[in-house]
């Protein structure tokens, strides 16, 4: 495919980021990744706590700079560090507001308008920024300035409470987000729909993104089953209304499982001769989704017996084979070590880091034909400051020495 | 403007993000919410489906309980805004037509199994031919060109492949995918951003392109912190019931109330300082032998170093001191103390939600067809310039082939009547 070399996609977009923690980090990326200009500011003070996960044994508690998991998240940014209480910050924010197309932030809400900087005083100095802003709740309503994680938003939206066996408690994914990676996706939509908005009408705007908001989208068909027919979903296992048999199968080995989803009935009896027609699937009642879903703890026992003598991934592709949707419950191990589609798109990606060194990171999660991204590794805290301070913003060498001595940078 | 009146001002004219664009919709349930976030910013998405109405309209629930395939409630939750025309592409005059609505198209999304539009010779170089600045957008299990792309996907198997279901679930029984349909929306939401990407670049340079989405890459992406674990250190998470890892500590995340549970996790250092003093407080409040007292600054707690004895022991306080606590308490009380617990709602809650109430995040959307009103999301996201809402319910089958076939695209009343004739239409 011709790729458009020539030129990154957001090849001039100019983006001034507040943002941290795993959502504010991604949705930057993702522009970064595509061209845009980022200028993330950072403090020691406040500082992203991505900076301070040590999950893997390279990273120190001293280092900011020595870990993979924030580096995931702030590909292709430079770093800035700036103390935003200080007295002076305000007229260096003021110079980037003046530079920047887009101004992104993730604070709780309220905490930039409180520091100063909020959307009325980038409006001020440039009338058609576009800002946007990333939180759980949103920017207004009684509960926005709740607290939160990536948990917070899963647990209010419903999410959480459907996850799980009915006779047990709920479960979280134990080192899995959502809204983290949903919410960002949001982020870069409405600032790039934005930009052409902007392209066409000369008008900037004001984004409110809202994880919990993002997130009760999709649990908007329990909510109308629930107003429509009185029907009050709620967690069920691996069970759906519209397919049965519908799980996972332990697979020969330690703890090895395989996902399958019969949708049809035509799928049915594919499985059932994939199973050797055994006699109690000529039992009438499984002929339809219905009787199916009526039988389904006889189904589960009797297929899991079946698939206990197979390995994950041989069954896997001979049920495929077949015509009947079927998956290995992959391990970390399986998508970093084995998984050929991951390999075949180009999903992990090296990237040359000044401390870490090389190591594979996930690009974006889509592939555009005419635009490749590109991944510069992440930069170290502060690291761009100086260059910022006088590429960007053209100060002089004595005006960034005077700031810095005032200790406006850090 | 964040109240009605942004509504009503957007009901006389069309004013979002990307009013003015169109697109023509194909996908199966595997790819709808793509269609709808765009609807949503205001671009005109014709549905185009086959004859008998989309494959995904048969999924239940349906209104009323009964299997109707202008009834299904996953079809109308996630197609509102669109238009729907029928559309038989697998006739040569099917695929004339949908040609033609191509040349004015600004986007096409599709959710076929990769190869298929190439097949019948509408596929992104036919498009392409048509219309050089035309998006296409393909949305699918394991992406366009692999060695898994004849596989059958859907929710579970890419919940699966994708790393997710690993994770979730207790250590004793099967692990458990996500509840409605998470994989299949996030992929959505992602195919949007790529989409909205592409068009940006389009507007520069003139030329369209193709946007590739795997459903199983995109949930990959939320086992980041699992492929960290593993590249770096070769060790890799499970699923662990209730419980939570926090960079290299696991603690319990959910708990059990009076009457519910509550998501609350105790954070290490500044992240959790305030949340967890606030809980101590509250357990010292109502009267607890309270081990959390033990930790004398919140701030410089580093859970990896506190002894598991110790951790078990401030485990069982917890448990104790919520279980003593219902969800309205969690709610008001919990809030006021800003302790950081969120109760576990459900859908009934959501309704309810009084920061969904302030927001007006949800619409009473009218089925005068069946004398009913439905709650429906009303918007994605907000923003001051732009009415990015949802208006309309979502179309029955061929419910715009009027409209669109004469009036967009110019059919006389005997050519309508030809076609469908012919099954085209």
């Amino acid at each position: 495919m011709n790729k458009i070399k020539d030129k990154k996609l957001l090849e001039g977009v100019k983006v001034f980021d507040f943002g941290w923690a795993l959502a504010g980090g991604y949705t930057t990326k993702l522009l970064g990744d595509h061209g845009a200009t980022v200028v993330k500011a950072e403090s020691t003070v406040h500082i992203d706590f991505a900076r301070t996960n040590r999950m893997v044994s390279v990273s120190s508690r001293t280092n900011p700079d020595d870990k993979p998991f924030y580096s995931y998240y702030n590909t292709s940014k430079l770093g800035f560090g700036i103390n935003l209480k200080h007295p002076r910050a305000k007229e260096v924010i003021a110079r980037f507001y003046q530079w920047a197309d887009v101004v992104f932030e993730n604070f709780s809400p309220g905490k930039l308008d409180e520091l100063g900087f909020g959307y009325e005083f980038a409006k001020s100095i440039k009338p058609d920024i576009i800002m946007c802003h990333v939180s759980i709740y949103g920017q207004s309503g009684r509960m926005s300035n709740q607290p939160g994680t990536d948990g917070t938003g899963s647990s209010a939206a419903a999410h959480r409470l459907l996850t799980g066996w009915p006779e047990r408690y709920p479960v979280p994914p134990s080192n899995i987000f959502y809204g983290d990676m949903l919410v960002p996706l949001f982020a870069v939509t409405s600032i790039v729909a934005a930009l052409d908005y902007r392209r066409r009408t000369g008008k900037g705007q004001e984004i409110d993104c809202s994880m919990f908001e993002a997130l009760a989208q999709k649990a908007a068909p329990t909510v109308v089953d629930l107003a429509g027919n009185g029907n009050l979903q709620s967690r069920n296992g691996n069970r759906v209304a519209y397919a049965a048999p519908h799980g996972a199968y332990p697979c020969r080995g330690e703890d090895r499982w395989c996902a399958i989803a019969v949708y049809s009935d035509e799928e049915w009896k594919a499985l059932c001769e994939a199973m050797g027609n055994p006699d109690w699937c000529r039992d009438p009642r499984f002929d339809t989704l219905e009787g199916r879903k009526s039988g389904e703890d006889l189904l589960d026992e009797r297929i899991s017996r079946w698939t206990r003598e197979w390995e994950a991934d041989r069954l896997m592709d001979f049920l495929q084979s077949r015509g009947i949707a079927a998956g290995v419950i992959q391990t970390a191990r399986d998508l970093v070590d084995a998984d050929p589609v991951l390999r075949e798109r180009n999903y992990l990606v090296p990237v040359d880091h000044p401390v870490l060194g090389p190591f594979r990171h996930p690009r974006p999660p889509f592939l555009l034909s005419g635009h490749e991204p590109s991944m510069a590794p992440s930069p170290g805290l502060g690291e761009h400051t100086f260059h910022v301070c006088t590429e960007i913003l053209g100060m002089t060498d004595e005006e960034f020495i005077e700031l810095d001595q005032e200790g406006v940078f850090v | 403007m964040r109240a009605r009146e942004a509504v009503d001002c957007a009901l006389s004219g069309a004013n979002g993000l990307l009013s003015g664009f169109r697109a023509l919709d194909l996908t199966n349930a595997d790819g709808y919410v793509c269609g709808k976030v765009l609807a949503a910013l205001g671009v005109d998405v014709w549905k185009v489906e086959r004859p008998g109405g989309d494959p995904g309209r048969y999924r239940g629930p349906f209104i009323g309980g009964e299997p109707d395939p202008d009834k299904g409630i996953y079809w109308h939750v996630f197609n509102t805004d669109k238009k729907s025309v029928t559309l038989n592409l697998e006739t040569v005059k099917g695929r004339d037509i949908f040609l033609r609505m191509a040349v004015s198209a600004d986007f096409v999304i599709e959710s076929f199994p990769p190869g298929y539009l190439d097949r019948l010779g509408i596929g992104y170089s036919a498009l392409k031919a048509v219309n050089p600045r035309i998006i296409l957008t393909s949305i699918t299990p394991f992406g366009q060109n692999t060695s898994r792309s004849g596989h059958r996907g859907g929710e579970l198997i890419c919940s699966a492949l994708g790393g997710v279901m690993d994770n979730i679930g207790d250590p004793d029984r099967a692990p458990l995918v996500e509840p409605t349909e998470s994989c299949i929306y996030h992929a959505g939401v992602a195919a949007a951003t790529g989409t909205v990407l592409a068009h940006y670049g389009r507007e520069m340079s003139g030329q369209g392109e193709h946007v590739d989405v795997s459903i199983q890459e995109v949930a990959v992406t939320r086992s980041a912190a699992n492929l960290v674990l593993w590249d770096f250190d070769k060790r890799s998470v499970q699923r662990m019931g209730p419980f939570t890892r926090f960079g290299t500590t696991k603690v319990r995340t959910i708990w059990k109330l009076k009457d519910g549970f509550v998501n609350w996790t105790m954070f290490a250092g500044v992240l959790g300082a305030r949340a967890n003093a606030a809980l101590s407080r509250w357990m010292d409040e109502v009267g607890m032998d309270n081990p959390l007292r033990e930790v004398k600054d919140w701030k410089t707690l580093d859970l990896p170093s506190v002894p598991k004895e110790q951790l078990d022991r401030w485990e069982a306080a917890i448990a104790e001191f919520f279980l003593g606590r219902t969800k309205e308490e969690i709610r008001t009380e919990g809030s006021r103390r800003k302790i950081s617990a969120t109760v576990l709602d459900g859908p009934d809650d959501l309704l309810a939600n009084p920061q969904l109430h302030d927001r007006e995040f949800w619409m009473e959307m009218d089925y005068p067809e069946w004398g009913m009103k439905l709650p429906m999301p009303r918007y994605f996201f907000l923003s001051n310039e732009t009415e990015n809402f949802t208006r309309r319910r979502a179309p029955f089958i061929g419910e715009h082939n009027e409209e669109i076939y004469r009036n967009q695209l110019g059919l006389s009343g005997e050519e309508l009547k030809a076609l469908q004739q012919e099954g085209v239409i």
